[in-house]
């Protein structure tokens, strides 16, 4: 009896955590098939705000430019992230742990002062040209951090005599690293994108400064939308789709992953 | 989950999605510019009462190809950039800021930034004027500026001397109530004796703007001050009457849309044009009410300026004498429901538009301020930060 | 006398390595024969895995001369020797087949697929393994586990192939 109790409150309080996570995206979808503009009171179901999205240039614009410099930071810091959290983990050498506790700097300064920062270095010390080079170079530079301890966090749980058979058994240096280390830091490699496609989707703060000239991206322009935009319910519409489609991300996923688990 | 990674079509796939998101932003950078008129064109196409640029300003504007601008999202119709466009040829970019102080930070910490045209307002124009990083407006290049602009706004307090801007819009930020819950027929109703002590009918009902200059100039201006003064005794009155009016006040936010159109709140303190946009969305009739306080009230002007960094500054008159057009300042004015000081206008806009633009007495404009250094630097920022400090605590 | 006849396949001379703090290994000499099963014996800690792991080219002798099919093989990196390692763990590759794992070495040996396929194929059937080509290694016990890495090393067809703590997933088969 008492068993039961303790188990009703778990799935009780998991019911509560679930609801804060899901109960304004749910609100926000479905009030983003509401003809009301403001979403006081509920008018009538309508698709609208989904066609006049797709009906507003800019926005789609920003889209796509949000969308490319997410995929090409995603690959980058990705792959950057993962070298340097290889790197530190596995090779001995004076100051590592400085250095190790030191990548966290980029994630931990104040983003407003970071962006300051590099719109300096951008302009007055390196003279890299604003707007797509300016922000990708940023973005690696606070994203990479998350994917060094994403890697980090996975080596300490690998077998590393995995690479020693390996070359044990003939494959040099360069082999070792496509045949088994990367398929072993997978895992790591696919969280790290993960987290890092969002984070530089999203940012707001650093984008803004050293963005150029036609490289206003979706929060910029949402932002910007915020003053004057009699429409704020394509910011919903906006939303939902950003939400649904990491959704159908996922599932497609863990039916793949279903599907290779049920062949074997 | 591993096949799929490991599988080269998907690597394949995903390398092919961001080239094509690549090529197709290349591809959006070339606009034909086929149907762009020859200045000859352009001279003849003008509409009666309308002068062209010099030829040499069209030109130089249309070699630079690109226009950069740099305003709010969403709020100036489209048709005004897409008519600039096709009428030239010349590919407008536009970026746009989240807020004017954060625009302000980007030019100070480059100054290079390169845009032509930024719509700004007062305060950032005394700190670019300071940093020197306007360029000065040829006034032989805007003819229909010089035409229709009236004369008061030309040489404002705001620009002594009228090198570095031109005006579009003029905000009255005053207040708005919604006549479904406050009769309008209350005989303190438009003054702000109301806003400052009607509580007992709009029963803390009130949202003032979340703008430290904006309510505490529009206090001064309830007492009959200037609201750029700086005088300790007539501050501390300021604050005397907001800390009386402190709990009646239900929230500091600049702009409450959706708590307006939901009725939470009644009356708020803001740029009345922007309530007769909402109002639209409110149903057939609009139940917001412009109040304009006869003691006059704070006026937000937009201003366009060129900043040093831009690279056309050519197609930024050549903008400005198009936006100038009668034609086109009536899309401007009937988009925004903005005050203006465009003298050629009148008959092209819609009567609704009028009614709530324009303050119902003539001359009103003369009564009402533009916040200035004063206010915005040294010791008038000192004093009404500290007011506001108490207020938000 | 006699061993300086026969083909001697693994031969260490004056051998030392050091770790901070330790000497692992401590001026050894030994000669294995070809087709001699050696074993060394001794407490844990004692170096043996040091001494395999140095024939193997995994880790570096400080001091000494490793033989390798009368080669010193002491500069010779550990995928160009002549000799495979069984781990103690056994380090089968996860991510990979039975049969992907016994075919590994020979596909960085650049050997025919054909040929791949058949001395996997065989090399299955030598350890009545067959039945588990398409599984992963995590799907098999640890005596099955044992002699697919007992196989991933032998397919190679080595000179000489070290085995550590050989008894350690012996099962009743």
């Amino acid at each position: 009896m008492k068993i039961l109790n303790a188990r009703r409150i778990n799935t009780i309080v998991s019911m509560i955590g679930y609801l804060f996570v899901w109960a304004p995206i749910v609100v926000l979808a479905i009030f983003s098939f509401n003809a009301s503009a403001y979403g006081v009171k509920w008018e009538s179901l309508t698709i609208k705000w989904y066609v006049d999205l797709f009906h507003t240039p800019e926005i789609m614009q920003a889209v796509l430019r949000s969308l490319l410099i997410a995929s090409i930071t995603t690959i980058f810091a990705t792959a950057i992230g993962t070298l340097a959290g290889y790197g530190l983990y596995k090779y001995k050498f004076a100051g590592r742990r400085f250095l190790r506790m030191s990548v966290l700097l980029p994630i931990t300064v104040p983003y407003v002062i970071m962006a300051g920062a590099l719109l300096v270095y951008f302009t007055r010390i390196v003279h890299i040209p604003l707007g797509y080079p300016a922000i990708i170079i940023a973005h690696i530079s606070f994203s990479a951090p998350l994917a060094v301890f994403v890697t980090l966090g996975r080596m300490q749980r690998i077998n590393w005599s995995l690479e020693e058979a390996s070359v044990d058994l003939g494959a040099n240096t360069l082999t070792t690293w496509r045949k088994v280390t990367i398929p072993l830091l997978l895992p790591a490699i696919f969280a790290s994108a993960v987290l890092i496609f969002p984070w530089s989707f999203n940012d707001f703060t650093v984008t803004y400064f050293v963005a150029g000239v036609g490289t206003t991206t979706l929060p910029l322009y949402l932002f910007s939308m915020l003053e004057y935009s009699l429409k704020p319910v394509l910011i919903n519409a906006i939303s939902l789709i950003f939400i649904i489609m990491p959704i159908l991300l996922i599932m497609l996923i863990y039916l793949s992953k279903a599907r290779t688990k049920h062949g074997s | 989950m591993l096949k799929l990674v490991e599988n080269r079509k998907t690597w394949v796939f995903i390398g092919g999605l961001i080239f094509a998101l690549a090529v197709s932003f290349m591809g959006s950078g070339l606009v034909g510019s086929a149907q762009a008129k020859t200045y000859k064109q352009y001279v003849a196409s003008l509409p009666d009462g309308c002068q062209p640029v010099p030829r040499e300003c069209f030109e130089q504007a249309v070699a630079g190809k690109t226009f950069a601008m740099y305003d709010w999202a969403a709020w100036w119709p489209e048709e005004l950039y897409k008519g600039f466009e096709k009428e030239f040829g010349i590919k407008i970019v536009r970026d746009n800021y989240p807020n004017l102080d954060e625009a302000l930070a980007k030019f100070r910490l480059n100054p290079k930034t390169p845009y032509d045209f930024w719509l700004t307002n007062p305060k950032s124009v005394w700190y670019m004027k300071n940093w020197k990083l306007l360029e000065t407006v040829n006034h032989d290049w805007i003819p229909n500026v010089n035409r229709y602009l009236a004369g008061d706004v030309k040489e404002a307090s705001w620009d002594k001397g009228y090198n570095y801007t031109v005006l579009t819009t003029l905000g009255y930020d005053a207040y708005v109530i919604n006549k479904n819950f406050i009769n309008k027929d209350d005989s303190r109703i438009p003054s702000w004796k109301f806003l400052f002590e009607g509580w007992d009918v709009y029963k803390d009902r009130l949202v003032m703007r979340n703008e430290m200059n904006r309510v505490i100039g529009n206090t001064l201006k309830y007492l009959g001050y200037s609201l750029n003064s700086t005088n300790p005794k007539e501050l501390k009155e300021a604050e005397d009457v907001l800390v009386r009016l402190k709990p009646h006040i239900m929230a500091f936010n600049s702009w409450p849309k959706r708590a307006v159109m939901a009725g939470e709140v009644w009356i708020v303190e803001g740029v009345v044009h922007d309530y007769l946009s909402l109002g639209k969305l409110a149903g057939p009739e609009n139940p917001f009410v412009p109040c304009y306080p006869p003691k006059g009230c704070l006026l937000s002007p937009m201003l366009v300026v060129m900043p040093k960094g831009g690279n056309n500054p050519a197609a930024c008159h050549l903008f400005l004498n198009y936006l100038y057009r009668p034609d086109n300042f009536a899309t401007l004015i009937n988009g925004v429901a903005y005050g203006h000081g465009h003298t050629g206008v009148n008959g092209l806009i819609k009567e609704k538009v009028v009614k709530w633009m324009t303050p119902p007495e003539a001359g009103y404009r003369e009564k009402c301020e533009v916040l200035l250094p004063p206010a915005f630097t040294g010791q008038g920022e000192k004093l009404r930060a500290a007011i506001w400090e108490k207020l938000k605590k | 006398m006699q061993g300086e006849q026969d083909n001697i396949c693994i031969e260490l001379r004056n051998l030392v390595k050091m770790f901070p703090g330790v000497t692992a290994v401590n001026h050894v000499n030994l000669k294995v024969k070809d087709r001699e099963v050696f074993s060394l014996l001794g407490p844990s800690g004692c170096g043996k895995t040091t001494i395999l792991r140095i024939i193997a080219g995994l880790e570096t002798a400080d001091e000494g001369e490793v033989l390798i099919g009368g080669q010193v093989v002491n500069e010779v990196p550990p995928y160009r020797r002549d000799c495979n390692l069984v781990f103690q763990n056994l380090a089968l590759f996860p991510h990979m087949t039975i049969g992907q794992n016994i075919a590994y070495g020979l596909e960085r040996k650049r050997v025919a697929k054909n040929e791949i396929k058949k001395r996997v194929n065989e090399m299955l059937e030598f350890m009545s393994l067959e039945a588990m080509k398409d599984r992963y290694p995590v799907q098999l016990s640890g005596g099955q586990q044992q002699r697919i890495a007992l196989a991933r090393s032998l397919v190679l067809k080595p000179s000489c192939c070290c085995w550590m703590n050989p008894w350690r997933h012996w099962t009743e088969n």
